[in-house]
C-alpha cells in the first residue's frame, strides 16, 4: 500500500469535511434546521445535522481506496456507513422510537454478510489462536453494528465529545491493522480519523458550530464496527469503545428498557445557575457515564468533555495492549 | 481530574480484565470441554458448553452491574 495514497486519502477526507461542513452550516441555518444547545447560557440555536458532510467526506476517501484496491471489504464498510447514515438522517428529520434505531441498523450489517467481507475466525488475546465460529459469527455481525452505532450515538452528549471519542478510539484499530500488516484496512480507517479530527478541531469542540446529529453519530459508529469486523480487530474495537459501551450498559441496566434519552422522565444531570453540570440525586434518574463523572461534584461542560476524552484515552491504551496480546 | 476519574478508570480496567479472562475461559477451557464418551451425549456436551458460556456472560454483567451500583450509592446520596 502506497504511503502517497494514504496521504492523499487523509487530505481528501479532511479537506472535504472542512468544505462540506462549512457549506452545510449555512444551508442548515437558511432552512431553519437548528436545535438548542441546552447547556449554554441563552441556549443558542445550533445547526444540525452535520452527518451528510461527514458521510460524503468519508465515502469519497473510501471510494478512492476502492479504485486502487478493489477490496470488497472497503465496499462493504462504505455501504454500512451509507445505510446507517441514511437511517440516522430519517431519525434527524423525523424522530424514530428508541427501539427502532437498533433494529434498523441491522440493515447496515447486511453488506458485510452479503459481500462476505468477514472472516468467521476472530483472534482472541492471550488465547492466541483464531477461533472458528462459522455459525455464530454471522449472527454476531448482525448484532455488532447496531451495538457500535447506538453506543456511539448515546455518547453524543456534549460539545466535541463524540468526534473526539471516535478519533481516539480509531487509533487502536490503526495499530491493530498495522501489526497485522493489513495496510488496506489501515488506509480504510484513515478517512474516519481525518474526518473526525477536522470536524472536532474546526466545528464540534466547545462551543460547537454544528452538531453531528443521528446521521453523523450512527454512521460513524456503524463504520467503526464495520472496520473492526472486516479488519479482524473485534476485541480491540470492543476495548477501545468500553467507555461508550459502559455508558449504554449503565443506562440500560438502570432504565431496564430500550428508550430514547429524551423520553426519560428524570434527567441524569441537572444544570446549575452558573451553567455547571451536576449529577441528579434522584433515585429515578438513570445512571450514565456523565452522571458518574459528576458524582463527586459539579463540573463545566468542557471539563466533562475532557473527562470523557481521558477515559477514551485510557481505553485506547488498554486496546493497544490488547492488540499486542492478540498479535 | 484524574483523582475524580479513578473509580471509573477502575471499572474500565475491571471490564478489560473480564474480557480477557472471559475469552480465555470460554475458548481455552469451556470450548475444549470433553467429558469422556458415554458420560454425556454430544448434544448434551454442546448444550453444557452453551450454558457455561452464558453463565460466564451473566457473571460478567453482574460483576459490572454491582460494581457500578456500589459506586453510585457511595458517591450520590439520593434525595427522593
Amino acid at each position: 500500500m502506497s504511503p502517497w495514497l494514504a496521504t492523499l486519502i487523509v487530505l481528501v477526507s479532511g479537506l472535504l469535511t472542512y468544505l462540506l461542513t462549512s457549506i452545510l452550516i449555512e444551508v442548515l441555518r437558511r432552512r431553519g434546521w437548528l436545535v438548542e444547545d441546552a447547556h449554554k447560557p441563552n441556549k443558542p440555536l445550533i445547526p444540525r445535522p452535520a452527518g451528510p458532510a461527514l458521510i460524503i467526506s468519508i465515502l469519497v476517501g473510501e471510494a478512492k481506496l476502492y479504485c486502487f484496491t478493489f477490496d470488497v471489504r472497503v465496499a462493504a464498510l462504505s455501504l454500512a456507513l451509507l445505510i446507517a447514515g441514511l437511517i440516522g438522517f430519517v431519525d434527524d428529520a423525523k424522530r424514530l422510537k428508541g427501539y427502532y434505531k437498533p433494529l434498523l441498523i441491522v440493515f447496515a450489517s447486511l453488506p458485510i454478510l452479503l459481500l462476505h467481507a468477514y472472516v468467521p475466525q476472530p483472534i482472541f488475546p492471550l488465547y492466541g489462536k483464531s477461533v472458528r465460529l462459522f455459525i455464530v459469527y454471522p449472527l454476531l455481525v448482525l448484532a455488532a453494528l447496531p451495538v457500535t452505532a447506538n453506543t456511539i450515538n448515546a455518547i453524543d452528549v456534549f460539545n466535541g465529545v463524540v468526534s473526539s471519542f471516535v478519533f481516539i478510539a480509531t487509533i487502536p484499530l490503526l495499530v491493530a491493522f498495522a501489526l497485522q500488516g493489513d495496510w488496506c484496512m489501515f488506509t480504510a480507517a484513515l478517512p474516519l480519523s481525518a474526518s473526525t479530527a477536522v470536524f472536532y478541531l474546526f466545528f464540534h469542540r466547545c462551543p460547537s458550530k454544528i452538531f453531528p446529529g443521528d446521521s453523523g453519530t450512527l454512521a460513524l459508529g456503524a463504520l467503526y464496527g464495520a472496520l473492526a469486523i472486516c479488519g479482524r480487530a473485534e476485541v480491540v474495537g470492543v476495548i477501545a469503545l468500553l467507555p461508550a459501551i459502559l455508558n449504554s450498559f449503565f443506562f440500560l441496566s438502570s432504565v431496564k428498557r430500550i428508550v430514547e434519552h429524551r423520553e426519560v422522565k428524570e434527567r441524569p444531570i441537572k444544570i446549575l445557575e452558573d451553567f455547571r453540570l451536576a449529577a441528579s440525586t434522584s433515585r429515578e434518574a438513570p445512571i450514565t457515564l456523565t452522571r458518574l463523572i459528576l458524582a463527586k461534584g459539579p463540573l463545566s461542560e468542557v471539563e466533562v468533555a475532557r473527562a470523557i476524552a481521558i477515559l477514551a484515552g485510557i481505553s485506547a491504551v488498554l486496546a493497544i495492549i490488547t492488540a499486542f496480546l492478540t498479535w | 481530574m484524574l483523582r475524580r476519574l479513578l473509580p471509573l478508570i477502575g471499572i474500565i480496567f475491571m471490564a478489560w480484565l473480564l474480557v480477557l479472562t472471559g475469552t480465555v475461559l470460554i475458548f481455552g477451557y469451556i470450548a475444549k470441554l470433553n467429558p469422556g464418551e458415554g458420560v454425556i451425549s454430544p448434544l448434551g456436551v454442546a448444550v453444557l458448553k452453551v450454558v457455561l458460556g452464558a453463565l460466564l456472560a451473566v457473571v460478567w454483567i453482574l460483576i459490572l452491574y454491582f460494581l457500578t451500583l456500589w459506586y453510585v450509592r457511595r458517591s450520590i446520596k439520593p434525595t427522593s
